[in-house]
């Protein structure tokens, strides 16, 4: 078995499902750039519901739909009773959604014939980050890694980073809407300020990089460039809610940012120096350094970024010359095995593993393992989104919980022959002592767990 | 940045064992207004013990000389440990009380060196030989005993076996339907497992290092984690099998799936693992024989395992996968209180490539004698569908009270 077709499959897709090796085997490289141009939808995303629809989600708007349904009753007590079965009809509603949403995508990364793409989908849904730790975003963020992300990766770097930047997910998310010019119509009536968190953000996160050489007086202009850029609240029991230029919160004037003017131009304003942040050296460099990091190793090697860095500048952030970049590495073919498998990663490659022999069944499931390993749905910690290196994936307390997961699936799963699927998915990167475990475990539940249990699996 | 809400969506811990285990999984419960518990039709039970039981260590050949020598002080009877007594040849382990009580009522009948006709030492091919009911491995992928369920004619419409403990295993597949129960917590990673996973970070140390410090925080000295109010995972399996088998229009078939047996390491402690799960299967034949009450007396169950173990103990108190090992027959059916098969003998020259024992029964044959004397699958359809090509097998007759 090619073992280029192997590490393909790991490293750069999302572990072998049926079949795949074979179609890989011919020309790894090919077949993982061909992934980067043909775009389905796929299967398992549709029906779930766009930003307008997943707007009425929100707390306040459907709490709102929910009270208008409740017979009111006078007085306190009956009041506060209203109130609590409007919550928990909400948690029911959201907890839905965001089950069904969870389970799409996750589908749509297991059935995947593009699982490079599903990688990359990921990767850059990881960078420009929205967390549902604020209850705004939760019931957007589905809808979000669909129309910001995922139909913006054959374009280039900076028009992804403003269909990001538009959407109500990040505006909520980094606090944005209620970011209000101090000279603009509504911070004169009102006293408002401005919000810096989605300035600094893109800044720090998103383009240049913590040391990509801005300063304070950078992030609070670039904050009011981007005052305005909000969330028609009005149009959203409608179903037609979405980005809306706010014309009364914009700070007017022009405005200097890393060194450069930009003139008032309303909306256009913060687009010009999103564009020239793209164009930085500094966000060339950054963004290099963070695909070597996901596709390569936890420290990069300084070649790596440096080529990256350089298809980046020369291309001006054109992402499929980028993504074909990376497959092109020689360092990501040279050593497999250096990156350790998140959570996530790990229940997406089990359950192409098992291909209808067993895996999760449904968004509860997939919800509650999960959280037991630490990488909960939608929740990223931080705008900074997952850590990718091994150190935060890997500990006494994770493994264990690994491991519980990994019991659970092998008991109700239905693999007899664990170590000829090892043999399948893994070929000559099965360590011979490996082999041997799995040779002697003493039933297919056991050998499939110290299969799900073994580096080989836990690396790619 | 804002201080992070909790979620709405959390589930503690609990819940998602509970949410990953599947409870009821394929199979309904039959409506409880069937309440009249139909005690006629014959009921057939089969426990694979998975891993490879040490038969020498279960069925102690007390009258024979050279078990003492061999196992020395870790010969039941003569050694440390004491046994239950059956007859004057054979004992039985300390800690298969109930079977010893069994025994006493003639509802046990003990075989002493039985294996199925593979001859190598991998669990898994061997399993699938024992499961698929042919001689040789992937021969088929059905098993005997969906085979046999599918000739004892068509159901009253519901499944005609059910399988407790895991998915459909071989044994059980195939086209007559068959239903599945778990039980709703499922235990932790057991100790056996992570000495194993330990093995394979053998060339990893940061999942070396992981591993050893998930030992240390979460202490599992305890192969088999309580379920549900200190019930065992094996006496529950045997409690709903018990439950499906006498529910009127229920299956007459059912197998037990019981991983745990592969004791390559210290093995003779009376507080070790063995002589934990030798207690619990006991313990949950008692279940079982509760459960089915009145049902009990139409009842044979019937315990094998795919291979047994070397008869000499190696370098770390345990034992190495062998060839053949003990098969147990119970039932309130059973024509019991006696030994069936041959004793091949300890000698150096009787055993099997130096080192097992030797087998004198095929499994086989118990297979078909109860199928054919308990369950009236007639002969032929045994011999052509359930077991071809097994005229060097023919069944043991006389097991059950006819």
């Amino acid at each position: 078995m090619n073992p280029a077709a192997i590490l393909a499959v790991h490293r750069f897709g999302l572990g072998p499902a049926p079949g795949e090796l074979v179609r890989a085997a011919s020309d790894p490289r090919g077949w993982l750039v061909e992934q980067l141009s043909v775009q389905r939808s796929p299967e398992a995303l549709k029906g779930l519901p766009d930003t307008g629809g997943s707007l009425k989600f929100l707390p306040r708007v459907l709490k709102n739909e929910l009270s208008k349904e409740i017979e009111k009753k006078p007085g306190a007590k009956a009041k506060a009773a209203q109130q609590k079965k409007i919550g928990k009809s909400y948690r029911g509603l959201l907890q839905t959604h965001v089950e069904v949403e969870s389970w799409g995508r996750f589908r749509a990364a297991a059935e995947s014939r593009q699982p490079f793409h599903e990688r990359l989908v990921r990767f850059w849904s990881n960078h420009f980050t929205v967390s549902g730790l604020k209850p705004t975003v939760l019931p957007l963020a589905g809808a979000y890694e669909r129309e910001a992300i995922r139909a913006n990766l054959s374009g280039s770097f900076a028009d992804l980073l403003l269909a990001c930047t538009h959407h109500p997910a990040m505006l909520y998310y980094l606090d944005n809407d209620r970011s209000v010019g101090p000279n603009s119509r509504m911070g004169q009536r009102r006293e408002l300020g401005l919000n810096e968190n989605l300035a600094r953000e893109i800044l720090e996160l998103h383009t240049l990089g913590v040391d990509g050489g801005y300063t304070q007086e950078d992030v609070i202009a670039f904050a009011r460039t981007l005052t305005g850029w909000g969330v028609d609240a009005t149009a959203i029991e409608s179903g037609n809610g979405g980005y809306k230029f706010l014309d009364a919160q914009h700070e007017p004037g022009p405005q200097t940012v890393l060194g450069r003017r930009y003139p008032g131009a309303g909306e256009q304003q913060a687009v010009n120096v999103l564009r020239e942040l793209a164009r930085h050296p500094s966000t060339a460099r950054f963004i290099a350094t963070k695909l070597a990091r996901h596709f390569v190793a936890d420290a990069p090697p300084a070649s790596a970024v440096e080529r990256l860095a350089k298809v980046f500048r020369e291309t001006e952030g054109d992402l499929p010359s980028l993504h074909r970049a990376v497959v092109e590495l020689p360092e990501a073919w040279a050593t497999p095995g250096t990156k350790f498998r998140t959570p996530e990663e790990f229940l997406i490659g089990a359950q192409r593993l098992l291909s209808g022999r067993g895996g999760l069944t449904g968004g509860e499931e997939l919800i509650a393992a999960l959280n037991n390993l630490g990488q909960r749905s939608f929740l990223s910690p931080s705008p900074a989104g997952w850590p990718d290196e091994m150190g935060a994936w890997l500990s006494g307390d994770s493994l264990w919980k690994r491991l519980e997961t990994i019991s659970a699936l092998a008991a109700r799963a239905r693999v007899d022959q664990p170590l000829k699927l090892a043999e399948e998915a893994f070929g000559d990167r099965l360590a011979a002592s490996t082999r041997d475990i799995l040779k002697g475990a003493e039933s297919g539940a056991q050998g499939l767990a110290l299969l799900l249990a073994a580096p080989e699996f836990n690396r790619r | 940045m804002t201080s992070p809400v909790s979620s709405p969506i959390v589930l503690s811990r609990r819940q998602f064992m509970l949410r990953l285990a599947g409870g009821a999984a394929t199979l309904t419960l039959w409506p409880s207004w069937a309440a009249t518990p139909d005690a006629d039709r014959a009921r057939f039970v089969l426990v694979i013990l998975r891993g490879g039981l040490d038969g020498l260590h279960v069925l102690p050949p007390l009258g024979d000389p050279d078990y003492a020598r061999i196992r020395g002080k870790n010969a039941l009877g003569s050694g440390d440990v004491d046994a239950l007594k059956l007859d004057g040849a054979f004992g039985l382990h300390p800690a298969l009380t109930g079977m010893h009580g069994l025994w006493k009522k003639n509802q046990l009948l003990v075989v002493p060196a039985v294996a199925s006709p593979y001859r190598e030492r991998s669990h898994f091919d061997a399993q699938d030989v024992l499961e698929n009911g042919q001689a040789r491995v992937n021969e088929s992928a059905d098993g005997w005993l969906n085979r046999a369920t599918a000739a004892l004619g068509p159901g009253t419409g519901g499944d005609q076996a059910i399988a407790v403990g895991s998915q459909v295993p071989l044994v059980l597949r195939g086209a007559a339907p068959v239903g599945t129960w778990s039980p709703s917590l499922l235990p932790l990673p057991n100790q056996d497992f992570l000495i194993r996973v330990a093995g394979l970070y053998h060339a990893d140390p940061a999942m070396a290092d992981a591993l050893a410090d998930a030992r240390r925080i979460n202490a599992v000295a305890d192969t088999d984690a309580p379920v549900a109010k200190g019930v065992r995972p094996t006496i529950a399996l045997a409690q709903a099998a018990a439950r499906f088998l006498v529910e009127k229009n229920g299956p007459s078939v059912a197998v037990l799936d019981v991983s745990g047996w592969d004791s390559h390491s210290s093995q003779f402690s009376p507080k070790g693992g063995l002589t934990r799960n030798l207690g619990q299967l006991d313990a949950a034949m008692t279940a079982l024989r509760e459960g089915l009450g009145t049902a009990w007396s139409r009842t044979a169950v019937l315990v094998v395992t795919e291979f047994g173990r070397t008869v000499a103990v190696n370098g770390s108190n345990g034992t190495d996968h062998g060839t053949a090992s003990a098969a147990l027959v119970l039932g309130g059916a059973v024509r019991g209180g006696r030994v069936a098969g041959q004793w091949p003998g300890l000698k150096p020259g009787d055993l099997h490539e130096n080192r097992d024992l030797r087998p004198t029964t095929d499994v086989r044959a118990l297979a078909k004698g109860l199928l054919l004397d308990h369950l009236r699958i007639p002969e032929a359809a045994l011999e052509k569908a359930v077991f071809p090509d097994s005229r060097s097998a023919p069944p043991m007759r006389g097991m059950v009270a006819v």
